[in-house]
């Protein structure tokens, strides 16, 4: 996998500095995200998951440039960001959207809902008010709404709605690659079935690439085609999503997997213990950064960092364990 | 009013709840969020409260607490702990009651403790007020709760403020609070929603072994079935502001008998198998304003059938200790007798 490759982020940083600006001794370093690589094909969906603050918004954000990255390469169709400007950067852009987790506060309130879905494409300037008018009654059907939502507001609208419109404008502008940030988390059970089923069928009808970042491991499963666990700025395992969610061999995603109460009444969940908590990411553990909380840990864990190897055909681990 | 509601009553009920309405806004024009609703909770009971976004859950747990926001009022019915009428208690016994026999636990701990005092200031303001003790004994008494809870540490942690305590640690300093009235019932809204599925387990743990020990009863509102498979042995399904199922766990789960019970439970994506299309409920809970006549879920029910327009079903007994408000099931039900 690597010429058809969309996506190639390699050795991907981003670290925030925090505290005082005056006081240098005071300031601190956030390793939101520390050193990841991963690769995206045309028409796939890479899952995304880990604890709260383990740096997934962060990845998101970088690859669409909202941010920049301290360190590392993002590669979009072959050609590096970092050294792309003006016109070649937006249109690099153009093709990479984002939708966000919260349907109420990512939609203007005082906008129409069709002058919503078509901001992009004014931001463009190539179509007329006519042309856009169409343009955004075709994506409101595309994305299950009818020609009269166009007219009306926001507030007008149920949360489920209005992520199907976040939806309708991040496809304004014929993205090959979209970056959803927890698209369905806010939404009632019912509801978000209904928006998975969606996302699923325009990703094949469009062969849209996603990146899906979730902490739901069972809507991941549904949607991605690969998943990658993180865990403290880093990715700790990555794999087709049966072997991951039917293999897993990193002891953080066993943990993850054995806390997911499963809605069987019959079927007791025995989640892993895993001791404390997810320690910050200003004073990362050295080693591997899972060492503080894992029950299998050793030595070896507690001084040198496991980094991420194939451990068989297309599933990427890092950790010591079974490594030789 | 309907048909007079039955409570599927547990053996001993602590909390029996009747006829309960709450409404919002104007009293000539108001909106009605909890519609009529009755259920008990047995004093040694695990209930979890489940439903749409919206459909009354958590002003239903303000309405028993009488912690309600400004703008609602209960306009009728009867809310009846251990025996004592809470609707008709004066407000100063009804507040040593809420957070003394009656403890609750929100969503957010940071919203609830108090970020300019330590840990231990809060936990001993509680004790205090609840048990009397003061200086040396409540400081000890509240080590002893944060232990209970599984803080780690705890006589370093008491002299914490809450910022510097992670989101699970809060979370048990809110539940050692609850706690240190030694409640009878507990309340928690949405507590682990905020949480990590790994420490939402803990917690979930810890909830349970606690009310095992202690012989608490909890109410539990949740919007994660997973949670109310693992955690409750009853629950009560809402649809907006109304109880549409209410039903032992395994029994929802192996047989539910209203069709919104039956769609969430389809709805869920399944963890570790694939399928092509997860099933959801079409369509969206209706706003107030165009609320249907009848059934109120009959606009996304796929068993809808003229009847259902004619009135409101009211909860019928389907079984020992399972409600189902649904006209569906009307032949079953002559069936089973
Ligand atoms: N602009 C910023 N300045 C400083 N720190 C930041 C900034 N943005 C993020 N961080 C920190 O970086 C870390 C990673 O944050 P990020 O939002 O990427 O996590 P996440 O995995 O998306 O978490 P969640 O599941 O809670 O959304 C966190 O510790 C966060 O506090
Ligand atoms: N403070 C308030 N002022 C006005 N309306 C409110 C207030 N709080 C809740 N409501 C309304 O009352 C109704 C019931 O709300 P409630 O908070 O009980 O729902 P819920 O079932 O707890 O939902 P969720 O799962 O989103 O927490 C909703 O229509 C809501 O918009
Ligand atoms: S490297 Fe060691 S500490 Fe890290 S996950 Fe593997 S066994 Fe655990
Ligand atoms: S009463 Fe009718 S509309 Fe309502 S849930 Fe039952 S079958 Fe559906
Ligand atoms: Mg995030
Ligand atoms: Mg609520």
């Amino acid at each position: 996998m690597t010429a058809g490759d969309l996506l190639q982020v390699r050795d991907l940083k981003k670290h925030f500095s925090i505290g005082s600006s005056l006081l240098k001794s005071r300031r601190q370093t956030v390793h939101a995200v520390d050193g990841i690589s991963f690769d995206l094909a045309p028409g796939e969906t890479l899952g995304l998951v880990g604890e709260s603050g383990c740096g997934k918004s962060t990845v998101g954000r970088l690859l669409v440039r909202l941010i920049e990255p301290t360190e590392g390469s993002v590669r979009f169709d072959r050609r590096e960001m970092r050294t792309l400007a003006g016109h070649d950067l937006r249109a690099v852009r153009k093709q990479c959207q984002f939708i966000f987790q919260d349907p109420y506060g990512s939609l203007d309130p005082r906008m129409r809902i069709w002058d919503i879905v078509t901001e992009p494409i004014v931001i463009e300037g190539t179509m007329t008010r006519p042309q856009r008018r169409t343009r955004s009654i075709e994506l409101l059907e595309k994305v299950g709404l009818s020609a009269a939502a166009a007219d009306r507001y926001p507030h007008e609208f149920s949360g489920g709605q209005r992520q199907r419109i976040g939806i309708a404008r991040a496809l304004a502008l014929n993205p090959r690659l979209i970056i959803c940030d927890e698209p369905v988390s806010a939404l009632d059970v019912s509801i978000q079935a209904q928006v998975i089923n969606l996302m699923a069928d325009l990703k094949k009808e469009l062969q849209l690439s996603y990146l899906f970042i979730s902490h739901n491991l069972a809507v991941v499963r549904h949607i991605a085609d690969r998943v990658a666990v993180m865990y403290l700025g880093k990715i700790v395992e990555l794999a087709p999503k049966s072997e991951l969610y039917h293999r897993p061999q990193h002891p953080y995603t066993r943990a993850l997997l054995s806390a997911v109460p499963v809605p069987e009444p019959d079927q007791p969940t025995e989640p892993m213990e895993l001791h404390g908590d997810i320690p910050s990411p200003i004073n990362p553990p050295a080693g591997c950064r899972f060492h503080t909380r894992c029950p299998f840990a050793f030595d070896r864990c507690r001084s040198e960092e496991p980094i991420l190897r194939e451990s068989r055909a297309g599933h990427q681990v890092a950790c010591h364990l079974d490594a030789g | 009013m309907t048909a007079m509601t039955e409570a599927a009553t547990p053996m001993s009920s602590l909390l029996k709840v009747r006829d309960l309405r709450t409404e919002l806004g104007k009293s000539d024009n108001p909106l009605t969020v909890v519609d009529g609703i009755s259920f008990d909770i047995g004093s040694n009971e695990r209930l979890a409260v489940v439903g749409e976004s919206g459909s009354g859950k958590t002003m239903t747990a303000l309405s028993i607490l009488r912690l309600l926001p400004d703008a609602a009022r209960i306009s009728a019915g009867e809310v009846n702990f251990n025996g004592q009428d809470l609707l008709a208690l004066s407000r100063s016994r009804m507040r040593r009651m809420s957070g003394g026999d009656i403890a609750m636990i929100f969503q957010e701990p940071m919203s609830s403790l108090n970020p300019v005092f330590t840990v231990g200031d809060q936990i001993g303001e509680a004790i205090t007020l609840h048990q009397g003790l003061r200086g040396r004994a409540a400081r000890a008494r509240a080590i002893e709760l944060l232990a209970l809870v599984k803080v780690p540490s705890p006589e370093r942690r008491i002299d914490q403020y809450p910022h510097e305590l992670s989101g699970g640690m809060r979370q048990r300093v809110m539940i050692a609070i609850a706690l240190s009235s030694q409640p009878k019932l507990l309340i928690a809204d949405e507590p682990t929603t905020a949480l990590d599925v790994t420490v939402q387990a803990q917690i979930l743990q810890l909830l349970k072994q606690l009310q095992q020990e202690f012989g608490m009863a909890i109410l539990l509102i949740t919007h994660d079935l997973g949670v109310v498979a693992q955690f409750a042995q009853r629950m009560i399904v809402m649809y907006a502001g109304k109880i549409v199922e209410d039903a032992p766990v395994s029994e929802a789960f192996r047989r539910p008998m209203h069709p919104y019970t039956e769609g969430l439970l389809r709805s869920i994506p399944p963890l570790y198998e694939d399928v092509d299309r997860l099933l959801a409920i079409d369509g969206s809970v209706p706003p107030p304003t165009a609320m249907p006549s009848g059934c109120r879920f009959r606009t996304r029910c796929d068993y809808a059938r003229p009847p259902c327009a004619a009135q409101i079903p009211p909860l019928k007994l389907f079984g020992e200790g399972h409600r189902a408000a649904c006209i569906r099931h009307d032949d079953y039900e002559v069936r089973r007798t």
